[in-house]
């Protein structure tokens, strides 16, 4: 059966689901009779999620995905008109 | 938006979201080679919105995220030449953004980091845990103050990271890319960053352990 060790170490493969079949087995097996390792790979989850969720915007912060500043298009356009007028000097 | 919405990649392998969206796109590339300002303008219009939904998620921060958005602008306009449209352009910007993105983040003040090493799960001869770990008894309560909390405190355990690792897990778990788009941009093997990300994340799940089990004023 695996260690502890290697359950930790295959853990992001297990979760993808790219363990070959016995391998995954294996790994089953250990999970059955190992809350430790069970509740490792409850919390390299919640870990996964907490991240993902980290970058949503907290109460006060900006997030209006569908639209960009005015101020902001502005000053693209006169970055791109002075580059391009650059380039053909 | 929704935050389910949210919390899926963002611009992996969208195109302008127009209908005829090849012909757009493909006349749109077409003035935007020519450079002209109008047709980045419009692509600012169509896709800078998702640009800067990534850039907030990678910088935290609005002036910072802004920025890189238009330094990517330029960019696409100085290597327009280069982009060869196998990969659609929205794609392509994404790519950029990303990269202007991790930029900014290297010219900020760096700090003396801790080694990834101290923040792995260790075992005993055996192979078992050194210390056994325990449930995370820690519970969002729906997605008002205490969620804001939590996310706060997950902010600054990432960038508690070293940096090699936090730019892994920028890449594949906030910014959206594939484990190829990743190495591309970081110019490593699709293995290498599969072990470093794997490794970022039990980092970051060491660095979050304390609070989630309850042991640790936020």
């Amino acid at each position: 059966m695996m260690t502890c060790k290697e359950v930790l170490d295959f853990l992001m493969a297990y979760i993808d689901n790219e363990l070959p079949t016995d391998q995954r087995d294996d790994f089953d097996r250990h999970l059955k009779v190992c809350p430790s390792c069970v509740n490792y790979m409850k919390s390299y989850r919640e870990t996964v999620r907490l991240s993902r969720e980290s970058a949503l915007p907290a109460a006060g912060e900006v997030e209006c995905e569908g639209s960009v500043p005015a101020e902001m298009i502005e000053a693209v356009r006169h970055a791109i008109r002075h580059a391009a007028a650059r380039e053909k000097k | 938006m929704t935050p389910r919405a949210q919390a899926e990649p963002v611009l992996g392998g969208v195109g302008l979201g127009v209908s005829g969206e090849a012909e757009v796109e493909a006349s749109l590339v077409e003035r935007l080679r020519a450079k002209d300002p109008d047709a980045y303008v419009e692509l600012l219009k169509l896709l800078g919105g998702r640009m800067l939904a990534v850039a907030r998620r990678m910088l935290n921060n609005e002036e910072d995220a802004r920025d890189a958005v238009q330094e990517a602008m330029l960019a696409c306009c100085k290597h327009i030449d280069t982009f060869d449209g196998r990969s659609q352009v929205g794609t392509w910007l994404h790519r950029i953004v990303v990269n202007a993105c991790l930029m900014k983040r290297r010219s900020r003040s760096r700090r003396p980091e801790r080694s990834i090493e101290d923040l792995l799960p260790t075992f005993v001869e055996d192979g078992h845990q050194t210390r056994s770990s325990s449930a995370w008894v820690r519970q969002e309560v729906g997605g008002g103050g205490s969620g804001d909390e939590l996310r706060l405190l997950v902010r600054r355990r990432i960038d508690e990271l070293p940096e090699g690792y936090r730019e892994v897990l920028l890449l594949r778990d906030i910014a959206g890319l594939s484990t190829e788009a990743a190495a591309e941009v970081l110019g490593m093997k699709e293995n290498a960053v599969k072990t470093r990300l794997h490794r970022a994340r039990q980092a970051l799940r060491a660095l979050l352990d304390p609070a989630m089990r309850g042991e640790e004023a936020q």
